[in-house]
């Protein structure tokens, strides 16, 4: 039966999440810290983990005035609610077309089109629970050189999922032109399993199946190298750690210039990633608890050591 | 699942369980309502303006015990004015009540009826209305004509001419004959007149027009008759009814040419009185306004027996069956949707089916109980399309957010009444009723769908939509289900069940069904593993 073997792959589903993980790992106070993306900001700064560059908060509908002063000179930048769900609200500008922005979705706004889109934002039409909320500008992250091959209309980013301070899995998530250049996997975006050793990545799905290619530019997406692979794993971990929360989802972007920069955290991380990886996500939790047991005090460097040594096949043997 | 979680779902459901099966086993309750025990709460509620004159009285028909009901746990209250009730010769009851009335008075008369359903397999029916006080009847008293009963008038000589009554024929052909003429010949129009004459000659006339013209033709022929007034006991619309009866065969036979009944009248009708006279009447008010409620109630049979007795206190046991009328109506409603929210549960967290908001399938079917299944759909459909254009007119104005949310629900509004306006020219009253509920629900959901159809596209809002359609199909029934209404309402300690399993589906930690769907691809991580 599909119960036994999905258990025996060690699929975690959703209400195992949410039970044993999210509420015993996520405690209810931390969760403003991943909610908030300005908070999130905020925090890396002080652990030390570079993130996207702030333009400017509006608070109010008061601040409207200041989006000019605040977008400056800046031919691309990124407008988001704090505390936006599933990326939903966020706007990319790529460039400028004279007094006009274009957006990734290739729509031409003006200022007034910024506006709304900021006071939308401020009513909390975008936030997760509807309550109101603050927009912010972000600098615009470039597709690393790296990466550049395999990506079509989007930066690419990279979630790993960080459980009790232990990077336990990875993918790297593609848009496409179905997912209109959001990195989610409901939305029909690329999702890239890691491996964590080499930062290789070894398999992909899309739409709930398995491909080797990009489905928009047709490269090969599987054994692709994702470059700077351990300084990733280390911004996401001390973005963790930072956070106290016992499991979440860190989301980075490979920034062409800066290297890996925290977008944000994810408290409720998803599951597709399970997918991606074509692994369950039980067993890795079950020898990161076990691994706990034994050495409580490991250092970050240690934990993502641990990590790595095990992937592969090692995980799949403690299933 | 936790141990934990396993005890404590299933010590709280077993306390609720006990507790009822110690009601079920120990006490005799009725688990299911069983036609027998049918008894209805009636409340009326008279409000008067006096007039300048200072003192009035307020007067209204009462009724009384025959074969077809029981009337019992009368109460009469008022603010301030003294109650006097008579008993005419016929034994019929009359409340009154007079004295000065100042600005607004109330008086309130409530009582429990039981109706014994009559036996539609006898040829004669078992209502024998007052038959046992009235073995013999005064004939010349039903026969006379009266101001009401113009029997010697010409235009109902000349009609009695042209109507087939052959003399060979017993009473009962001619009474069938003139019952005949008046329901099919003459129209039923609430605006008509209500004059036995006027109906006759404009061939059209109100309930009580009909029925003083059957009277009226019947005494012409020289068959005892006479109006009958009662209510029709319906929980969402009570209302007067006039009927008529005839002595036939030694014994009192109703006809209804409004019910187009011969013999008998619908179960529900509640007799109150034969005086051709409004149930409620008074003198020396500017203004008199009454409404009644009506509550279908099933009663355990000594709950029946002590209400019966007026000297034992009305309600015993800690039942709910105490509140007040239009509490009870609404409580049930609300205990149906604990059970409703369990069946939510059990969609989202065992088969894992994505909504529109958690509770929202659950609050449509809510409103879907109202108008029924095909109306509410569509109803939803259409106001939440109307709600979906109207926010697609309103993003060219860029409004912000809660003034654009309130102009949605004014939409709605405007919408659900023009629905209203048409339902209304259908007769499908209810139509409208269901919907004043959840307006602001679906004004919301219009958001939410909006929001989806942006982010998402068409197709998730699409699936998103169906998925909430089919949890509120799943809940509709539940809510509507009269014997489970009944047994919450009855045994209300079923919510400890109820909250018992739901203790153990929020410690479920299994896949959702759908779960085993999406992750298909990995059945093969576990078996090369």
């Amino acid at each position: 039966m599909i119960w036994e073997e999905l258990t025996d792959a060690g699929v975690l589903g959703l209400n195992r999440r949410n039970r044993e993980l999210i509420q015993r790992f996520n405690p209810r106070a931390r969760l403003p810290l991943a909610d908030d993306k300005i908070r999130t900001k905020r925090l890396c700064t002080e652990e030390d983990v570079a993130t996207p560059k702030l333009l400017g908060v509006i608070e109010s509908h008061s601040q409207m005035s200041r989006i000019p002063d605040l977008v400056g000179e800046a031919s691309g930048f990124a407008l988001k609610p704090a505390h936006g769900a599933q990326g939903n609200g966020i706007l990319i500008v790529t460039h400028r077309a004279g007094e006009r922005f274009v957006s990734s979705r290739g729509r031409r706004l003006d200022l007034g089109d910024l506006r709304f889109r900021v006071s939308e934002i401020l009513a909390g039409r975008f936030s997760l629970a509807g309550q109101e909320d603050e927009a912010f500008f972000e600098e615009l992250l470039q597709v690393h050189p790296g990466l550049a091959e395999i990506c079509s209309g989007g930066v690419p980013d990279v979630r790993i999922v960080v459980y009790r301070g232990h990077p336990v899995m990875g993918m790297l998530r593609l848009p496409t032109e179905r997912s209109q250049g959001r990195a989610n996997l409901h939305k029909g975006a690329v999702g890239a399993g890691l491996d964590l050793r080499t930062g290789e990545l070894s398999t992909a799905v899309c739409e709930d199946r398995f491909v080797e290619r990009h489905p928009d530019t047709g490269a090969p997406v599987v054994g692709v190298k994702v470059p700077d692979f351990e300084s990733l794993l280390v911004q996401a971990v001390r973005a963790a750690d930072g956070a106290d929360l016992g499991y979440v989802g860190v989301d980075l972007v490979l920034d062409a210039e800066r290297g890996p920069v925290v977008l944000e955290l994810n408290a409720r991380p998803g599951l597709s990633i399970q997918l991606a990886n074509e692994s369950g996500l039980r067993p890795r939790l079950r020898a990161v608890d076990e691994a706990l047991g034994a050495m409580p005090d490991a250092s970050a460097g240690d934990r993502i050591e641990f990590c790595r040594a095990l992937d592969g096949e090692a995980w799949r043997e403690g299933a | 699942m936790d141990r934990a979680i396993v005890v404590c779902g299933a010590i709280v459901a077993a306390i609720g369980g006990a507790v009822f099966l110690w009601k079920v086993w120990g006490l005799g309750l009725p688990i299911t309502p069983s036609e027998d025990s049918v008894v209805w709460l009636v409340q009326l509620e008279i409000a008067a303006r006096g007039s300048e004159r200072g003192s009035g009285s307020i007067r209204i028909a009462l009724p009384r015990d025959d074969a077809r009901q029981r009337i019992f746990g009368e109460h009469f209250s008022s603010d301030g004015l003294q109650l006097e009730t008579r008993k005419n010769e016929l034994g019929e009851r009359t409340g009154l009540w007079s004295g000065r009335i100042d600005e607004v008075d109330h008086v309130g008369y409530r009582f429990h009826v039981q109706l014994f359903p009559t036996d539609r397999t006898r040829r004669t029916p078992p209502l024998r209305s007052g038959a046992d006080a009235e073995a013999v009847i005064d004939r010349a008293r039903y026969t006379r004509s009266e101001r009401r009963f113009p029997i010697t008038s010409e235009p109902v000589a000349a009609l009695l001419e042209e109507l087939p009554l052959e003399s060979g024929d017993g009473d009962g052909e001619w009474a069938r004959t003139l019952y005949a003429f008046v329901r099919y010949e003459i129209a039923s129009a609430a605006s008509a007149p209500d004059d036995a004459l006027l109906t006759l000659t404009q061939r059209s006339g109100s309930e009580s027009g009909r029925a003083r013209l059957l009277v009226t033709l019947l005494r012409a022929v020289g068959i005892p008759a006479r109006v009958v007034r009662g209510l029709e006991l319906d929980e969402q619309r009570p209302a007067h009814r006039v009927w008529v009866e005839a002595w036939l065969d030694e014994a009192w036979r109703p006809m209804s040419t409004g019910e187009g009944r011969f013999g008998s009248v619908p179960d529900r009708f509640v007799r109150f009185s034969t005086a051709d006279e409004s149930i409620v009447r008074s003198t020396g008010t500017a203004a008199l306004d009454w409404t009644y409620s009506v509550a279908r109630r099933r009663l355990a049979r000594e709950e029946v027996e002590s209400l019966m007795m007026p000297t034992s206190p009305l309600f015993r046991s800690a039942s709910l069956y105490r509140l007040p009328v239009q509490v009870q109506g609404m409580l049930r409603l609300l205990l149906l949707f604990c059970a409703a929210t369990l069946v939510v549960s059990v969609f989202r967290v065992v088969v894992g089916v994505p909504s529109f908001g958690t509770f929202m399938p659950a609050l449509l079917a809510l409103a879907m109980r109202e108008t029924g299944l095909a109306y509410g759909v569509l109803l939803v459909v259409l106001v939440v399309a109307v709600g979906l254009v109207g926010r697609l007119l309103l993003e060219r104005l860029r409004l912000l957010f809660v003034p654009r949310v309130g102009i949605l629900v004014c939409l709605v509004v405007l919408s659900a009444a023009a629905l209203g306006l048409v339902g209304e020219s259908f007769q499908t009253a209810g139509l409208f009723g269901g919907i004043v509920l959840p307006i602001v629900i679906v004004t919301m959901m219009i958001e939410r769908v909006a929001i989806v159809l942006a982010e998402d596209g068409a197709r998730t809002a699409v699936v998103r939509a169906l998925c909430s359609a089919l949890i509120a199909l799943a809940v509709f029934p539940v809510l509507r289900s009269e014997s489970l209404g009944h047994l919450l309402f009855a045994f209300p300690e079923l919510l400890l069940v109820i909250i018992g399993v739901q203790i153990w589906l929020g410690g479920y930690t299994g896949f959702r069904l759908l779960e085993l769907v999406r992750f298909q691809a990995l059945r093969r991580v576990g078996a090369s593993g």
